[in-house]
């Protein structure tokens, strides 16, 4: 295991984990995982400890660090509320990362909140050429909470169709008197209007999450949002951005993956190992992709896959 | 909240296992003199993660109260080397005992106090059993029969893929593991924790014991068993929320009456 202990940030107070690849490729891009707000820096199930080692044996240099405040980084002294002071923090890991690595480029990962930062350092920082974002909430926009209300109920009605009627326990609950029936008559009437009629656009279009990522398109960088079947951040992306998500199934970028029997945290290993191995794929494309544009090296390993409209160097020791 | 010396003093290294490298932090005394070294267990699998940030301040109170306190990962848990499929309970016993060795060569005290949770306190006394290592014990909420703890798993996996919206196969076993709530026990750990059972393990070889449940201790319950085996013992119920559950989110802020109890005790225990 090639990995030690880096601290940085204000007075050393943030801690992270450098995960080293054995050989140093050259203009490979170095990876930062994001945690969700309050989650450790290994992320839900351990995840991101077994995803920084298979990135750093396809020669990737991986940061893992904790929010301050979290895991076993100090708090912040200055009072930054935490959509701030995660953007200043993640910059600062690009920095570390660059100073312990070489690196010049970087590709972020977050779950959850993790993603909304990774987005948002995605949009200011140039150095990123690539986020995953998995089960992003949001992006950039505070939505009203008419449109989150409206989410919320969709969400929730989809929940209640594919997941409660199929529980011998809801129904139970349901017959005994103790089921939330207000929500459950929410839940049914937001479907029957479903049915009746076409859902009217919650809101014809979201610009500001619409225009910044067309603006991160144009900077080419490479995107892949992953979400559980499901997912909150799913129907968000459907309600809010959903005509521009047609552009991206022709465009291939961003990239949006939807991953059956999966929740929110990754928490069945299946799960786990089917994203493991759509990051290390997506991220070795992005690497090959980075170095056509540089001209750097030729891709360090692996036999040829293709898939879809790529052509994948990929390693098949994950 | 820890002040700013604390953050800076505090000391995150990896360190030798007898099985590889094993994640660590120490937090220096803020004292002259150290009263003690305190050894802290932490739990494993889908726990340690719920109980990392209430840990993490326990040991910054006890850091405060003059005690040098280091906490570290197991094998295959945390930031340490290795797979979770890879631990079991006899690997992480040499794990325990390489870390309040590691704890020893950092701090100017040699008095140890082993503080466990779940899994951790469960090792935390079975390592005591075996070798004179620590002076005290304080055990939250141990595992006390392996049995009880797989059934509670078992419920909690069934739980959870009960969830998702695509059906999937309840008996998430295979040869070489089972899967409980996103970690892989191999087949060696689970018969080893069918097997373990506190109430028939000898006792550990320490003068006092202190034993912290966050539910009611029943009578004649497996951990109300406890006290005939446990030397020099001291007993509180510390009513918190619930939390080792995967649906409770009884951790997300530390439990100051738990902190000040487990304070309290040592303060008596290693003055």
């Amino acid at each position: 295991m090639n990995e030690h202990v880096v601290r940085f940030g204000p007075d050393d107070s943030l801690c992270g984990i450098l995960s080293r690849p054995d050989t140093r490729e050259a203009d490979i891009p170095g990876v930062v995982l994001l945690s969700s707000a309050m989650e450790h820096r290994a992320g839900p199930s351990r995840f991101y400890v077994k995803l920084a080692r298979a990135l750093a044996a396809q020669g990737f240099p991986v940061l893992r660090f904790d929010f301050s405040g979290v895991g076993d980084s100090g708090p912040r002294r200055d009072g930054l509320p935490f959509e701030r002071s995660a953007v200043e923090e993640t910059r600062a890991a690009l920095d570390v990362l660059a100073a312990e690595s070489g690196c010049r480029q970087f590709a972020l990962l977050g779950l959850c909140s993790g993603a909304t930062i990774s987005f948002k350092v995605a949009c200011l920082d140039p150095r990123v050429i690539g986020a995953t974002l998995i089960n992003a909430p949001r992006y950039l926009d505070e939505l009203g909470s008419d449109v989150l209300t409206t989410i919320w109920r969709r969400n929730q009605a989809d929940h209640y169709r594919h997941v409660k009627m199929f529980d011998w326990r809801s129904w139970h609950k349901l017959l005994s008197g103790r089921s939330h029936y207000v929500l459950l008559l929410g839940a049914a009437l937001t479907k029957l209007r479903g049915i009746v009629r076409a859902p009217a656009p919650v809101q014809a279009d979201n610009a500001t999450d619409a225009e910044a990522f067309e603006r991160l398109c144009q900077r080419k960088v490479q995107l892949l949002l992953i979400f559980a079947e499901g997912d909150w951040g799913l129907e968000y992306v459907r309600v809010v951005l959903g005509a521009h998500v047609r552009e991206w199934m022709i465009t291939k970028n961003p990239r949006v993956e939807v991953i059956e029997g999966m929740d929110h945290i990754l928490t069945r290993l299946e799960s786990q190992e089917r994203v493991q191995r759509l990051i290390v794929e997506w991220g070795t494309g992005m690497s090959l992709r980075q170095r056509a544009v540089t001209g750097g090296a030729a891709p360090p390993r692996g036999g040829m896959l293709t898939t879809g409209t790529f052509s994948l160097q990929v390693s098949t020791t994950i | 909240m820890a002040d700013r010396a604390t953050d800076r003093e505090l000391q995150t290294f990896f360190f030798r296992g007898s099985d590889g490298a094993l994640f660590g932090c120490v937090h220096p005394a803020r004292a002259a003199l150290a009263r003690g070294t305190v050894v802290l267990c932490q739990p494993h699998g889908h726990e340690y993660a719920k109980a990392h940030r209430t840990l993490r301040q326990l040991a910054e109170n006890l850091a405060q109260a003059g005690y040098t306190v280091m906490r570290f990962d197991l094998h295959g848990n945390g930031d340490s080397e290795g797979t979770f499929e890879e631990g079991h309970l006899g690997r992480w016993l040499r794990d325990v005992t390489a870390a309040v060795q590691e704890g020893r060569a950092r701090s100017s005290c040699r008095r140890v106090c082993l503080v466990g949770a779940r899994l951790g306190a469960t090792l935390a006394w079975l390592a005591a059993a075996r070798e004179r290592i620590a002076d005290a014990l304080v055990l939250w909420d141990p595992i006390v029969r392996g049995a009880d703890y797989l059934a509670d798993l078992t419920a909690g996996e069934s739980s959870r893929r009960r969830s998702l919206w695509t059906r999937v196969s309840t008996s998430p076993g295979d040869d070489e593991s089972v899967e409980y709530i996103g970690f892989a026990y191999s087949r060696q750990l689970i018969r080893e924790l069918k097997a373990l059972d506190l109430t028939r393990a000898g006792s550990p070889r320490v003068d006092r014991t202190l034993l912290v449940s966050t539910e009611p201790l029943a009578h004649g319950s497996a951990r109300d068993q406890l006290s005939a085996h446990l030397p020099g013992f001291g007993q509180q119920v510390v009513p918190v929320p619930r939390m080792w559950t995967p649906d409770d989110d009884g951790l997300l802020l530390a439990p100051q009456g738990l902190l000040d109890s487990v304070r309290g005790w040592l303060n008596e225990a290693i003055p």
